[in-house]
């Protein structure tokens, strides 16, 4: 039965594997009487409520985890574009001051398949940060991973208008200037690192899936 | 014993089914039996949280069964009620017994 391999797989999300094989067992034991539309309301309910019951089973270490993992998801592609420049880039800029001084060529400004690569690059980044997150919370999270990673897909968005705000309100007077002297850059066809339900989509991404890797690695060395 | 965790109300019912199903029960029959006895039928998702909610507090043991092919050929996850679970129980059954004593309810008498 496929639809209980899948029912299987999410409650393997919030459970350890047997507990989640065996009760997805129950339930379709249960759903010979029942039907398939009880089947999965049910499976869905267990979820949240597995789900529920992780996230509020030690609140305070769970808000410090998120808001050390916000920060850390932040500061993660800077690390990455700091090395990235000491690495790569400052070689290709000294290589291309050689090529143009030596024989006379232009590089142009931004072109469309360099924005292209921009955002490619952008988005690698986004998600290579969030992988890396997704495995920081898991490893301080054992256990509650994937609800830790749920928490975090929520709060991060609202952690950094909170942050937003208090910057706001502090120095007000300077942003509005820094605004009003500096106009909002034209608008690119292309996806760029600031659309904000790309960059979303590939933070949930990232993050579950650098997630899971931790999870089925601690599962396996448990089960050794 | 300051070291007993207290008890809510389904968490009772739900090792009050255990301790009745003695060797028999697993997510399917304490469904069932607390259908029976409560009239109530409690959700798949608030049970199995409760039940792995007691095994944490140490009030419940579970271990897994055999394979059975009616359920896919995944295994049964069979519960039974710690020591540290029958103490849980007894003390409260004796702190709403002597609640119960000295009320003087209509139809109901304390024998």
């Amino acid at each position: 039965m496929r639809s209980a391999q899948i029912a299987e797989w999410i409650l393997a999300l919030f459970l350890e594997p047997d507990r989640a094989a065996a009760y997805t067992g129950d339930l379709m034991e249960e759903a010979a009487d029942h039907g398939s539309i009880w089947f999965w309301s049910s499976v869905a309910r267990l979820a949240i409520m597995r789900f529920w019951y992780d996230i509020s089973e030690s609140p305070l270490h769970l808000v410090s985890t998120l808001m050390r993992a916000c920060i850390l998801n932040i500061a993660l592609p800077f690390a990455i574009i700091a090395g990235g420049i000491i690495l790569l880039i400052v070689p290709a800029i000294l290589f291309a001051g050689l090529l143009t001084a030596g024989f006379g060529l232009h590089l142009s400004g931004a072109t469309e398949p360099v924005r292209w690569i921009d955002s490619i690059g952008g988005i690698a980044l986004i998600v290579v940060a969030a992988f890396y997150t997704g495995r920081w919370i898991a490893r301080r999270m054992p256990g509650r991973e994937i609800a830790a990673c749920f928490a975090m897909f929520v709060a991060q968005p609202l952690f950094w208008n909170l942050i937003g705000l208090v910057i706001t309100w502090i120095w007000a007077g300077p942003i509005e200037h820094y605004i009003l002297t500096h106009p909002n850059p034209a608008q690119s066809e292309t996806p760029r690192v600031g659309d904000t339900g790309l960059n979303y989509l590939m933070t949930f991404i990232g993050l579950f899936v650098g997630a899971l890797k931790t999870r089925s690695r601690s599962l396996r060395n448990a089960a050794q | 014993m300051p070291d007993l965790p207290s008890l809510g109300e389904f968490e009772h019912i739900v090792l009050l089914a255990v301790l009745r199903l003695d060797d028999k029960a697993y997510g399917v029959t304490i469904r069932k039996e607390i259908r029976l006895c409560t009239g109530r039928e409690p959700a798949p998702g608030a049970l199995y949280t409760t039940m792995d909610r007691l095994e944490e507090k140490g009030l419940l043991v579970s271990t897994m069964g055999d394979p059975t092919p009616e359920r896919g050929g995944r295994a049964k996850r069979y519960f039974r009620v710690s020591a540290q679970g029958i103490k849980a129980v007894n003390r409260a059954r004796r702190c709403y017994l002597r609640m119960w004593e000295g009320l003087p309810f209509p139809g109901v008498s304390h024998a």
